[in-house]
């Protein structure tokens, strides 16, 4: 379980700041679950609380199970080393058996051939593909995605299948800006209004509020170049 | 208990890799420059004291294992200040929900310990070799005061830490302070060449006492009259708690 109550966060040095207050959710082991937000600089502001990378301004975050790092997040890669070796990063860091866990990524991802290639040589499909496969052959009490789709086409339907399947047996977090993967997985959503959080049942609900905020919410050029910028910089150096 | 232990040291492990690999490698050839960085520094002194003279070797210690006895430790202690930055930026591995920013710091703080303690003895065995000051007389001894240069270097970090978060402008201040040990330390000269009544001040930096003890520690002839590796352990232990005070204090403030 991933509680959080009474918190209250927000951006700090941004032109158009973004703040929440009174955000009370719970996060249980199998639950499917949406986390929806007017724009990507409140949703990612959440995440870093979420994900223990930043302290909430206010309140308290009770943590009693594992949770994901926020799928397919490819920033902590090193660009300028292979396929294997950022998997065998991972598999470092969660003590996986290198044998079996680096095959087994690079099989999903469909990597194989350029699997010892340099990361800033391939293609992007490939590298959103490795990251989605990462992060879903590791054990999680809780899986956080904020993208459930890598690659083209064909390969999209394989991970949604694999997506569906883990949420079988784990819980699933979708954080995102709209309702499209919420709507496929999810059969709850949180709403994150600047004024609180707002459990919905009902995904149309969710979605209408989720709607009505959007619009209230002009989004900044400094959002969007701030994502931009992450996307095409999958692996940049932490320090 | 025990598993918990190991998680640690396998997260540890593991972002200190990452760390090592990481280094440098936006430039060709980038491991190369991180080893070379020290080298320079010392050739750089060699040379300067040559071609300008200047004080000579002091006695029984030869030219350029005096140097390398002097950068080295230094080198290992602004490795551990310069993470002062680590704690209050946003990593982006810290979207790891298991890897907090004292990992991250730890981790870069052991990838700099392997980088310079490994190549403290590649160059320090050739040279001596080259200069027949080979063997040293006490390697242990030079080993603690390469660690207590890192701790201490790591314990001031973390302080700094804490500083430039609540106060910005607090990082011209450490560029001052990596000044001031740079002079002070012991990296150009050794304490029997400075004047006995500056001797009081002096001994209060810990880093010159470490300086003392890895040159006492490997020439026989020269014995330092300062050396104290009680002052310097009671120095990094009490700076060591403080610095893990503020980082500990500090993670839970919101960072700007």
């Amino acid at each position: 379980m991933i509680e959080f109550r009474n918190v209250a966060v927000r951006t700090r040095r941004t032109i158009t700041p973004v703040s929440f207050t009174g955000i009370n959710l719970r996060i249980d082991p199998h639950d499917r679950l949406a986390l929806l937000a007017p724009s990507k600089s409140s949703l990612a502001l959440i995440l870093g609380t979420l994900c223990a990378a930043n302290p909430p301004d206010a309140g308290s975050v009770i943590r009693g199970s594992s949770i994901s790092w926020p799928i397919p997040s490819n920033a902590c890669f090193h660009k300028h080393q292979s396929f294997v070796a950022n998997a065998r990063f991972i598999a470092r860091l969660y003590e996986m058996d290198q044998r079996t866990f680096i095959p087994k990524v690079i099989e999903l991802a469909g990597v194989q051939d350029i699997a010892d290639e340099r990361l800033d040589h391939c293609p992007s499909t490939a590298t959103s593909r490795f990251a989605l496969a990462l992060g879903i052959s590791l054990p999680f009490d809780i899986y956080l995605f904020t993208n459930t789709s890598a690659g083209e086409k064909e390969d999209r339907e394989k991970f949604n299948e694999m997506v569906a399947e883990l949420a079988n047996h784990s819980g699933l977090v979708i954080a995102a800006c709209s309702g499209k993967a919420a709507k496929v997985f999810c059969d709850k959503a949180y709403v994150l209004d600047p004024a609180g959080s707002v459990l919905y049942e009902d995904l149309d609900a969710a979605l209408e509020h989720l709607e009505r905020l959007t619009k209230r919410t002009p989004k900044t050029a400094d959002d969007e170049e701030e994502f931009a910028e992450d996307d095409e910089r999958p692996a940049e150096d932490f320090f | 208990m025990s598993q918990l232990i190991r998680t640690q040291f396998n997260v540890l492990k593991a972002l200190t890799i990452h760390n090592l690999q990481g280094q440098m490698s936006s430039y060709k050839y980038g491991f190369a420059w991180l080893i070379l960085e020290p080298l320079f520094f010392i050739v750089g002194f060699r040379l300067a004291r040559k071609f300008f003279g200047g004080l000579a070797s002091p006695a029984g210690m030869t030219p350029l294992m005096f140097y390398i006895l002097g950068v080295f430790p230094i080198y290992l202690c602004f490795a551990g200040i310069r993470t002062f930055t680590i704690p209050g930026s946003r990593s982006k591995l810290l979207t790891f929900p298991r890897v907090t920013e004292l990992d991250i710091t730890l981790a870069a703080i052991l990838a700099s310990f392997a980088i310079y303690f490994l190549l403290f003895w590649i160059v320090a065995v050739g040279v001596s070799h080259y200069e027949n000051a080979w063997p040293p007389q006490n390697i242990l001894e030079i080993m603690l005061a390469l660690i207590a240069s890192l701790i201490l270097g790591t314990a001031v970090g973390l302080f700094f830490s804490g500083l430039v978060r609540v106060f910005p402008p607090m990082k011209q201040f450490v560029g001052y302070l990596n000044f001031g040990i740079r002079m002070a330390s012991g990296m150009f000269f050794v304490i029997t060449m400075i004047p006995i009544s500056a001797w009081p001040y002096l001994t209060w930096n810990p880093v010159l006492h470490i300086t003392e003890m890895t040159r006492d520690a490997w020439f026989e002839s020269y014995v330092s009259p300062i050396a104290s590796p009680t002052f310097v352990a009671e120095c990094a232990l009490g700076l060591l708690l403080l610095g893990l005070l503020v980082e500990r204090y500090m993670r839970r403030i919101p960072k700007t």
